[in-house]
């Protein structure tokens, strides 16, 4: 038999008159510096014997000197995108949209284009990731059937001067290269965009009518005078 | 009439319907590729066997006629297994291009594989490689998806006439083709991608466009001919923003008295206009050599203005309109409650003859490329006794008789073989011009109204057989634009006229009551396949 746990409601809710104990403030004062005094001492107590070799199995808090000091991630961080690559540097994408599909965020963006070896057939010609909405739920690296994304570069440094430079183009997410374990992570770049944005194999130009919705990159207002898509 | 009992459900069918056919009418779906409702039956696939009792092996119910006291089961162990068997022989060269395969997602065999199949591969052998990415024509054809079911080779013999498709060589290698890999010469080949259970066959109108679980469906009637094929518009806003493209296709939609299963590539692929960047957007006004784009009270004004201007100072004998057969029914009905019982217009003809004659042949194409042709004739939008016909009207255009003239939709350069159209109506007080998209008409223009396009609002359209067919909105219109009934009214208010309709429905049930061959007629109850007008008339003839 279960019994319906029952909540304990805390001693004083909010909105409640102080007692009278409260009410003279110094105590509660005292009180607060008491604690602050405690972790300063302790910590400070940890610090100096650790520095004597002593004292192990404390644990004192430390501060890292961000961004000088980077922390090591976790080894499964889902961290900034990148687009894997064949053996010839070419994107192992087929730019078959499930990643499109499976967002949440509705942020990831895909043109295909034709391959001109029959057996590729589909390539992606453009392939946008909308940073300043992706939730990195990592959905888009679940949902490959190429394994052709992966959340693995190391970098949660996303910030930009301009929202515009959140949306990464297919030649930033070909060139991120996974995160080296090895060596002490640091801080790294978005490595900037280049060219308009699209990729196509050597030899390939880009069909003209692909290229269409670049002018969105550049910040000029589509066609049809508001940028935000009229609701269906 | 038979009565069989499928899956313990007895029902009664007429003579000759097939098990399949039947087993639809008693809701039990059974799986099955080659046959298709509007092909004849082949019975090459396999996939529909069913049990019958008494009968001593499983047979395929596409092509077993039903008997008086026949008992089938489509879902015992037998049925089962054959079908995953029959799916496993499908899957030994199948190349699982899912990925990058526009059939994904609305593929027969991905479906029944879910459904039915479920079993691992226990092939070791490599898969029998054929030709993929060949171009023929507007189709690209993949021959290692193809699992043989000939329904694409039927619908060349039975539907087009023309045996292009075949198969070559046998066995594991058995192939479907064109003779050489020639394109694919007639006009319904959209169709093939449509009825291919697989994704064999992908338009490059809609190849790599879009995923189909993307797209949104809304019923409607395709513009492109006086047929009016029933058609399903399949739209998405998801990708607008980057492509500024929001309609991917147009499928058929079933309809025994207009089209039946199919549609031409004419129609098919011809929603592109729809977001073209092309479009007129915005109401404009003539400001000295080019158009300022005004708020749409002020080119309502500008217009009632020009058209008041006009009758007050010579009657409404120097006001010509020329409506457009592209129109629906409901902005006819509007624009002649306007101009003709309101106004007094006595010139008015819609019979602008088209710039290049019509292709047309015996399946479904008609020559006559506007949607509602038999809609401006039922209302009688030509000439009252004293009107000018439209070659008066432009004669009276370059004399100097017409002011103002109003024009929907048309070209009409093409009127003018000396090319001095801007020269012929440059005597206009004011020319009035209502549509989507720019012509050598509107460039004239002194007052520009956008109306809105067929998928953006609802209405009907009357094919060339009288038959009145509604279609659906399935878009909000680009930019300012609106309904034509609704740029109307919105002029007859600004005329200072009574005119209150606030929906298309309300226009149409208003003509119904009007117009004589669409009595009985009501927009609520019009539904998806349409009626036939003149009915109410034949009837209270007899
Ligand atoms: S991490 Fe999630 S939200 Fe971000 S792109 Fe991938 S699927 Fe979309
Ligand atoms: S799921 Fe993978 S292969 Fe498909 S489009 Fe996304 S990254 Fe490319
Ligand atoms: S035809 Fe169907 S099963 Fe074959 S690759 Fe295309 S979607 Fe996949
Ligand atoms: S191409 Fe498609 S329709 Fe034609 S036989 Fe093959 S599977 Fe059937």
């Amino acid at each position: 038999m279960s019994t319906t746990p029952t909540l304990k409601r805390p001693a004083r809710a909010k909105g409640d008159r102080m007692t009278w104990w409260e009410a003279i403030y110094l105590p509660e004062i005292f009180r607060g510096l008491a604690i602050t005094s405690r972790h300063f001492f302790s910590n400070m107590t940890g610090h100096i014997l650790q520095l004597f070799g002593l004292g192990r199995n404390l644990q004192p808090a430390v501060t890292i000197q961000y961004p000088e000091v980077v922390r090591p991630l976790p080894e499964r961080t889902r961290t900034l995108h990148r687009l894997t690559k064949r053996e010839d540097g070419s994107p192992r994408c087929v730019a078959c949209m499930m990643c499109e599909s499976a967002c949440p965020a509705f942020c990831i963006f895909i043109t295909a284009g034709e391959h001109p070896d029959p057996t590729i057939e589909k390539y992606p010609v453009r392939f946008e990731i909308d940073l300043g909405l992706c939730v990195f739920c990592g959905y888009c690296v679940e949902a490959c059937p190429e394994d052709a994304i992966r959340m693995d570069t190391g970098i949660v440094e996303l910030s930009t001067y301009r929202r515009e430079d959140l949306l990464l183009t297919i030649d930033q997410l070909l060139k991120l290269e996974p995160v080296d374990r090895t060596t002490p992570r640091s801080m790294h770049p978005i490595p900037p965009r280049e060219g308009d944005g699209t990729w196509s194999p050597p030899g390939v130009e880009v069909p003209t009518h692909l290229r269409a919705g670049l002018t969105r990159l550049s910040g000029d207002p589509i066609a049809v005078g508001s940028d935000q898509p009229p609701s269906s | 009439m038979p009565n069989v009992e499928i899956d313990g459900r007895t029902i009664e069918v007429d003579e000759g319907t097939s098990i399949l056919e039947a087993a639809g009418q008693a809701g039990a779906a059974i799986p099955h590729y080659c046959y298709h409702a509007g092909l004849s039956i082949d019975g090459t696939c396999r996939m529909c066997l069913v049990e019958v009792e008494k009968s001593p092996k499983l047979v395929i119910s596409c092509a077993t006629p039903v008997a008086e006291g026949m008992v089938v089961r489509t879902e015992s162990e037998p049925v089962k297994k054959a079908v995953a068997d029959v799916l496993e022989y499908l899957l030994i060269n199948h190349p699982l291009d899912c990925p990058i395969c526009d059939k994904a997602g609305e593929c027969g065999l991905q479906d029944y594989y879910m459904e039915h199949g479920l079993y691992s591969s226990r092939m070791h052998e490599k898969k029998w490689l054929k030709g993929k990415v060949i171009d023929i024509g507007q189709l690209v054809l993949d021959q290692d998806r193809c699992i043989l079911c000939t329904r694409c080779v039927r619908f060349g013999d039975e539907v087009v006439g023309d045996q292009e498709l075949g198969f070559i060589d046998r066995g594991s290698r058995k192939t479907i083709a064109t003779f050489m890999d020639q394109p694919l010469k007639n006009h319904y080949t959209g169709n093939l991608v449509d009825i291919c259970p697989v994704g064999a066959f992908t338009d490059k109108d809609f190849r790599f466009q879009a995923r189909v679980w993307y797209l949104e469906q809304t019923k409607s009637v395709c513009p492109g001919c006086s047929r009016g094929c029933n058609i399903e518009v399949h739209h998405t806003m998801r990708r607008f923003r980057f492509e500024h493209k929001r309609v991917y296709r147009l499928l058929p939609r079933y309809n025994p008295e207009v089209n039946g299963h199919w549609m031409c590539d004419f129609g098919r692929h011809g929603y592109h206009s729809v977001d073209s960047p092309e479009r007129l957007f915005f109401p404009l006004v003539r400001d000295g050599d080019k158009f300022s784009q005004v708020p749409w009270m002020e080119a309502m004004r500008a217009a009632a203005e020009a058209l008041r201007g006009a009758v007050e100072a010579h009657g409404p004998e120097a006001v010509a309109v020329i409506p457009s057969a592209q129109s629906a029914n409901e902005d006819l009905f509007v624009l002649r409650e306007l101009f003709r019982d309101s106004l007094g217009v006595p010139h008015i003809d819609y019979r602008v003859p088209a710039a290049e004659e019509g292709y047309e042949d015996e399946i479904l194409i008609k020559a006559d490329k506007n949607p509602n042709t038999h809609g401006c004739a039922d209302l009688g939008l030509v000439p009252a006794d004293g009107g000018r016909d439209l070659d008066a009207i432009l004669a009276g255009c370059r004399d100097g008789t017409i002011k103002a003239l109003v024009v929907c939709h048309h070209d009409l350069g093409h009127l003018f073989p000396d090319g001095d159209q801007a020269e012929a109506l440059s005597g206009l007080e004011a020319l009035v011009f209502l549509g989507s998209l720019p012509t050598s008409t509107q460039a004239l223009a002194s007052v520009v109204l956008p109306a809105s396009v067929y998928v953006e609002r609802e209405g009907t359209f009357t094919n060339f057989a009288g038959r009145v067919q509604r279609f659906w909105q399935a878009l909000e219109p680009l930019g300012e634009a609106i309904a034509e009934w609704d740029i109307w009214v919105g002029l007859a208010q600004a005329l200072g006229l009574e005119c209150t309709y606030r929906s298309a429905g309300d226009a149409f049930d208003a003509l119904a009551q009007a117009v004589e061959a669409y009595a009985g007629l009501s927009y609520d109850t019009l539904g998806a396949d349409g009626e036939p007008a003149g009915v109410a008339v034949a009837e209270a003839a007899e």
